[in-house]
């Protein structure tokens, strides 16, 4: 497998940002401390088609800065995915992160990168932002939509 | 006066020199002499009141003086008519007394008197008594018609004075007014105008401060409410309604494609 196509495979399980930090945290501890190269992130044979190569038919390790250079493009190509951010009146476990990936992975079109973050004030519902665009379809806002009819009620 | 020329021609014939005729004579010319002063007396009277009067009936220019030159000579001209007929009378009767007394003294000097001639003596004086006030009637009528006529020529002056001075202090009575009330209205104007924009003015901050004021409680009211919705949903709300919620929100963006 072509190492284009391992970064493509790489990048298609790379979901979240923790992911992305996951796998520069772990590409950034093998260049700093050397050895072999291990990710949680990555599967045995995706690591395997970083890190090595077919000579004579057989399966050679590549020097390190042939490593490096392949990990470099493997971040490359990590960072060009696009954020889909969400903000969630919650912190969010990981199932439920799982779970709005999997909802998301319906409709978006193509790889995109998920960042969760929390704001409280929200009350319910959530804000997305993706591609420039902003939407907010928390509880807090139509609350602030309806403040003209909620307080003519009060006022009245 | 038949009898007087008779008189005279039988004076002057001669005849009849008796003491008696050429007193009678004298007494008659006497007579007429006195007659004859007391016209001129009284005319020179009457030219003389006249005159005066004339003189005193001035017009002044001025409406008060030529009201109280006319007041005046009204006073004096009746005055002086009444001294006058008084003096007149009292000439009359002070010729009546002197020819009576010469015919009494004539009577006292002879024995005999012509009854007719003394009638016709006393009718002679009273005659001349009757037409010396006949004179004076007429010249006080006269006097009193001039004066009437000279009063109320003084009148149309006085009047003519009167209402130029009435239609000049009129217009300017009525320019004053008028300027008074164009100062009036400009200043009631310029006062209504300045008014009308503290009012706008006091419009417009009242609104400002109440839209102010309003704005504060909404906010305040906002605040309350948030946070009340807050404690009341945030805390309230289960964290699997709020799960819930944020899937609906990736459906809405999907609808909205936000997310596509």
């Amino acid at each position: 497998m072509k190492t284009i196509d391992t970064v493509s495979t790489i990048v298609e399980r790379v979901h979240s940002t923790e992911d992305l930090e996951k796998i520069e945290t772990e590409i950034s501890v093998w260049i700093n401390d050397g050895g072999s190269f291990h990710s949680t992130m990555l599967s045995p044979d995706q690591v395997e088609q970083l890190t090595t190569t077919i000579d004579n038919n057989q399966r050679v390790n590549l020097s390190r800065p042939e490593v490096v250079l392949n990990l470099n493009k493997l971040r490359q190509a990590l960072h060009q995915l696009p954020v889909l951010e969400l903000v969630c009146p919650f912190v969010p476990d990981p199932t439920f992160k799982q779970e709005v990936i999997r909802q998301l992975q319906k409709s978006v079109t193509g790889n995109f990168v998920a960042k969760f973050s929390t704001k409280t004030e929200l009350i319910a519902g959530m804000q997305l932002i993706f591609k420039g665009k902003f939407k907010d379809y928390s509880l807090l806002k139509q609350l602030e939509d309806r403040k003209a009819e909620i307080f003519g009620e009060v006022l009245r | 006066m038949n009898n007087q020329e008779n008189l005279l021609n039988t004076i002057q014939a001669g005849g009849g020199t008796s003491f008696w005729d050429k007193d009678q004579s004298i007494f008659i010319l006497v007579l007429i002499l006195i007659l004859i002063t007391i016209n001129l007396v009284l005319l020179l009277v009457y030219y003389f009141e006249y005159k005066r009067n004339q003189k005193l009936l001035g017009i002044s220019k001025k409406f008060a003086d030529a009201e109280r030159l006319y007041k005046r000579s009204q006073e004096s001209a009746n005055q002086l008519l009444n001294q006058t007929i008084e003096e007149s009378q009292l000439i009359i009767e002070r010729a009546y007394k002197e020819a009576n007394n010469i015919i009494q003294q004539m009577r006292k000097t002879t024995e005999k008197i012509d009854s007719k001639t003394e009638a016709e003596m006393t009718k002679l004086v009273a005659d001349g008594k009757v037409n010396l006030q006949k004179q004076i009637d007429s010249f006080s009528q006269e006097f009193k018609a001039g004066l009437t006529q000279l009063g109320q020529s003084q009148t149309d002056e006085v009047k003519k004075i009167q209402v130029q001075i009435y239609r000049e202090t009129l217009t300017s009575l009525q320019e004053m007014i008028a300027n008074l009330k164009n100062q009036s209205m400009a200043v009631q104007a310029e006062a209504g105008a300045q008014a009308q924009e503290e009012l706008k003015k006091m419009q417009a901050e009242v609104i400002e401060y109440k839209n102010k004021e309003l704005g504060k409680i909404n906010n305040n009211l906002y605040d309350i409410l948030i946070k009340s919705a807050k404690i009341v949903l945030g805390e309230g709300l289960d964290i699997n309604v709020k799960k819930e919620t944020v899937l609906k929100a990736i459906e809405n963006a999907k609808r909205d494609g936000l997310i596509s």
